[in-house]
């Protein structure tokens, strides 16, 4: 906390020395570039001098070092020439003669907050100094990028320059007092960690981890956690060397697919092994995220009543998915059948007759993405709620005119392309795909390639002796 | 970007549940770097223009783009943002951009050449001050090429001049100083590098035409060795001004209830100043052995209860003993002088 400073009395040492920057600075310039200080090692003498210096001036700092224990000195605010009552005089004059020497540091002494590498001068400003009456406009400074027209007075640089010079000398001085080691880029000051100023911070500090509910209860039981005692890796007998306990490839794995399997005691010998052991994994996995997510809910990770929520939309959807697409079929009519083909109020768990929202999206999705801006520039009706952008990254084919030299290398290999699908069809990637029901996705009425049961076709056109063919000779050629 | 607290929440719902997958290790770290920390480093700045911007403001806000730059975000497109009205636009902005400190420039004829800077604390306003500039002296464009620049990042020297910076009760200025030097004190370290400072910035304040001034200059700092005192290891600074100059004005502010203000300069308890130990207690003899002494009160030693172990009880037992057996011998005496006495009274000896 910066201390309120009274104006300080002038120590009998002290002499009234105006500072003339000009001259200091003549002095400056007859000094070579080799005599400046950054070019200098900090050997052993330099921090002989500093701890000599650092003792007698230990009262500079507003905030105690990390390693000092002058306890009641450090509580109050000191400047460099007042010192501390209680000291020696003798020890203060000390502090004061150095300053003297010091001549450019100037006759106000500053306070200093070193974390912040921040002085302050709170003697007042000498305004008579300070400000000179403009005649008139300011003529050199018409040209800046905020020119002064509504100031009525103008600054005095150099009496500003002179005052920033004597602080910034008390400050590097200060500067040089704190603990320095030596570092291989060059002498590095240790800065106090606590802050003067009280710098607000940008967010509040983290709150501590809180307790999971198996650590609650293992500590209420005095359970150890094996946090720190498992070993991240474990011989695998198997293949003879040390693998990860946990994760892709871990050591030890029972839950590897073998292609046979026991039936042990009282096991079902008509139950499928296999199903069973996916069945287990996907209820520990889901037990365990349920657990994670609650444990995140408690500590304030996560909004309550996520997990909940999530888990009933998952039993819906495993609902949903055992009872198979149908739900899908009858519940949301397809966009493009025409009315009176619909299902019925009758037949089917239909709740009206209208299309409802879930065929109106579709609809509206096949409408945009069949159009050339995908939707994009669609009209919209009166007190219409914004669309969500539906086809963001879809591709629009690109024109392919047929002069185009990368179209004419490479139609004849498209073209055989599709055909060859045609012709062969999707193969057996397809055959499961249907199976299974994928493609009966129902967007449209157009959209249905479902299983109706039937085989392939064992149609024959031509039947007896011409179902086999003409008789052909067998050339070399024919045999390629 | 970074997310707001409503975006983490869900993610982290969405990791959980498997339903999206959880990002590179590159994004973790930055994410983690926005969360809150036990020990901050600086802030990031956040460089907005208002409603109507005019060049030279915009060139303001370049300087200090420049003055502030790597930890700081220039926004080039104007925004509908009046500070002391409305800050929810702020807030987002600040929070999404991951920076706690903004300034917002604009232009009207009602206050030109304004600029707002301000801090956030936990994603919300917690301080802000209106600064009217009426000179600006730029340090990319009005000094001339010749001028030393400030390499980019280094930390500066804040001075602070003028003894309204301190007058508590009456005016802003304390909190303004405050402000100003969150503002530009930089990154915040633990060391540094004695020969890498080379500018500081000084704040001059100063009644005059009516109003206060306030007086901003940055001077180039140059290390020689001490003319005067050759043999003092200690370097003397030479200034020179490099600019960016600023003679401001302070017109509105708007700072942090004391509650608010308390709770943002709150430091986590492994930080906090600790307290000294004052050992008046402890004393070291010249063998080096450390003594302690303790204070006690007077004892009264009659009442207090002590141990007891087989001796002592040995000998209350013996104690007991005697008593008893003491007791008994007074008792047959006395029986042997009243039948003695009876004897005499009535002749004969007594019966029971």
């Amino acid at each position: 906390m910066v201390a309120k400073k009274e104006k300080s009395k002038r120590s009998k040492n002290v002499e009234e020395e105006e500072v003339d920057y000009a001259a200091v600075a003549d002095q400056f310039a007859d000094l070579s570039d080799q005599d400046s200080v950054e070019e200098e090692d900090d050997d052993d003498d330099d921090e002989n001098d500093e701890s000599s210096s650092r003792n007698s001036a230990d009262s500079n700092d507003e905030i105690e070092n990390s390693g000092s224990d002058d306890d009641e000195e450090d509580s109050q605010d000191h400047d460099d020439s007042e010192g501390d009552e209680e000291n020696d005089d003798g020890e203060e004059d000390d502090i004061v003669r150095k300053m003297t020497t010091n001549s450019f540091a100037g006759t106000e002494p500053c306070s200093f907050d070193m974390h912040n590498l921040l002085a302050i001068n709170s003697h007042q400003m000498d305004t008579s100094k300070m400000y000179i009456k403009k005649a008139g406009k300011y003529n050199d400074e018409e040209d800046i990028t905020i020119p002064p027209e509504s100031l009525d007075v103008a600054v005095n640089e150099k009496y500003l320059l002179e005052k920033a010079a004597s602080g910034c000398t008390q400050l590097i001085a200060a500067l040089w007092q704190l603990p320095i080691e030596s570092s291989d880029i060059g002498p590095m000051v240790s800065l106090p960690i606590h802050d003067g100023s009280k710098i607000p911070r940008q967010l509040p500090p983290p709150p501590p981890k809180k307790e999971t509910k198996w650590e609650k209860f293992a500590k209420l039981r005095g359970i150890s956690l094996n946090k720190e005692k498992r070993s991240q890796k474990v011989f695998d007998e198997a293949t003879g060397e040390w693998m990860y306990r946990h994760g892709y490839r871990k050591a030890n794995d029972d839950t590897k697919e073998w292609p046979i399997m026991e039936v042990k005691g009282n096991d079902d010998p008509y139950a499928d092994p296999w199903e069973k052991q996916r069945e287990e994994k996907r209820s520990r996995k889901d037990k365990n995220m349920e657990s994670r997510m609650r444990n995140e809910e408690r500590a304030g990770n996560l909004v309550k009543g996520t997990t909940n929520k999530l888990l009933k939309n998952r039993e819906k959807a495993r609902m949903a998915g055992k009872a198979g697409g149908d739900l899908d079929r009858y519940n949301v009519p397809p966009s493009g059948v025409p009315v009176d083909l619909r299902p019925t109020k009758g037949s089917g768990d239909i709740k009206s007759m209208k299309r409802g929202k879930a065929s109106i999206t579709n609809a509206l999705l096949a409408t945009q993405r069949s159009t050339a801006s995908l939707g994009n520039f669609d009209k919209m009706l009166e007190g219409e709620p914004e669309r969500k952008k539906n086809h963001v990254g879809a591709k629009k084919r690109k024109y392919e005119g047929s002069t185009d030299k990368t179209v004419i290398s490479t139609e004849a290999e498209r073209a055989m392309k599709v055909f060859k699908h045609v012709v062969d069809g999707g193969g057996a990637q397809k055959e499961k795909a249907r199976l299974k029901g994928h493609l009966a996705k129902g967007e449209t009425a157009y959209d249905y390639e479902f299983n109706d049961g039937l085989g392939p076709s064992t149609f024959q056109k031509k039947k007896g002796r011409a179902a086999a063919g003409k008789m052909k000779k067998m050339t070399k050629k024919r045999i390629k | 970007m970074a997310p707001t607290e409503q975006q983490r929440k869900a993610s982290r719902t969405k990791e959980l549940s498997g339903s999206k997958k959880v990002p590179n290790a590159r994004v973790q770290r930055y994410l983690k770097s926005t969360e809150s920390k036990l020990k901050e480093d600086g802030k990031n700045t956040l460089l907005l223009k208002g409603i109507k911007a005019s060049e030279a403001m915009s060139r303001v806000l370049q300087e200090l783009r420049a003055l502030q730059a790597p930890r700081v975000k220039l926004l080039n497109k104007k925004n509908q943002i009046v500070p002391f009205e409305d800050q929810q636009s702020l807030e987002f902005l600040s929070t999404k951009n991951d920076c706690a400190l903004f300034a917002v420039a604009s232009h009207n004829k009602k206050r030109p050449n304004n600029l707002v800077i301000g801090r956030t604390f936990d994603h919300q306003v917690l301080d802000m001050a209106e600064l009217g500039i009426l000179r600006f002296k730029s340090s990319l464009r009005d000094y001339g090429g010749q001028v030393f620049k400030k390499r980019i990042g280094t930390k500066p020297l804040l001075m602070f001049q003028g003894d309204l910076w301190q007058q508590y009760s009456t005016t802003d200025y304390p909190n303004l100083q405050n402000l100003l030097t969150d503002f530009y004190r930089g990154q915040v370290v633990d060391k540094i590098l004695a020969t890498g400072i080379d500018h500081i910035i000084v704040f001059t304040i100063a009644p005059a035409q009516g109003t206060v001034l306030i007086h901003q200059r940055t001077y180039h700092i140059q290390l020689k060795k001490n003319p005067k005192d050759l043999s003092s290891k200690i370097p003397v600074p030479l200034l020179q001004p490099c600019g960016p100059d600023f003679d401001f004005v302070l017109r509105r502010t708007m700072w942090a209830d004391s509650d608010l203000a308390k709770a943002a300069r709150r430091q986590p308890a492994e930080l906090r100043k600790k307290k000294t130990e004052k050992n008046k207690n402890k004393t070291t003899t010249i063998f080096g052995e450390t003594m302690g002494r303790l204070h006690l009160e007077k004892q009264n030693v009659e009442k207090m209860g002590g141990r007891k172990n087989k001796a002592l009880r040995r000998a209350e037992k013996a104690a007991a003993d005697q008593e008893s057996m003491a007791v008994e011998s007074e008792l047959d005496r006395e029986k042997e002088e009243m039948g003695r006495e009876f004897k005499r009274e009535f002749g004969f000896v007594e019966q029971d």
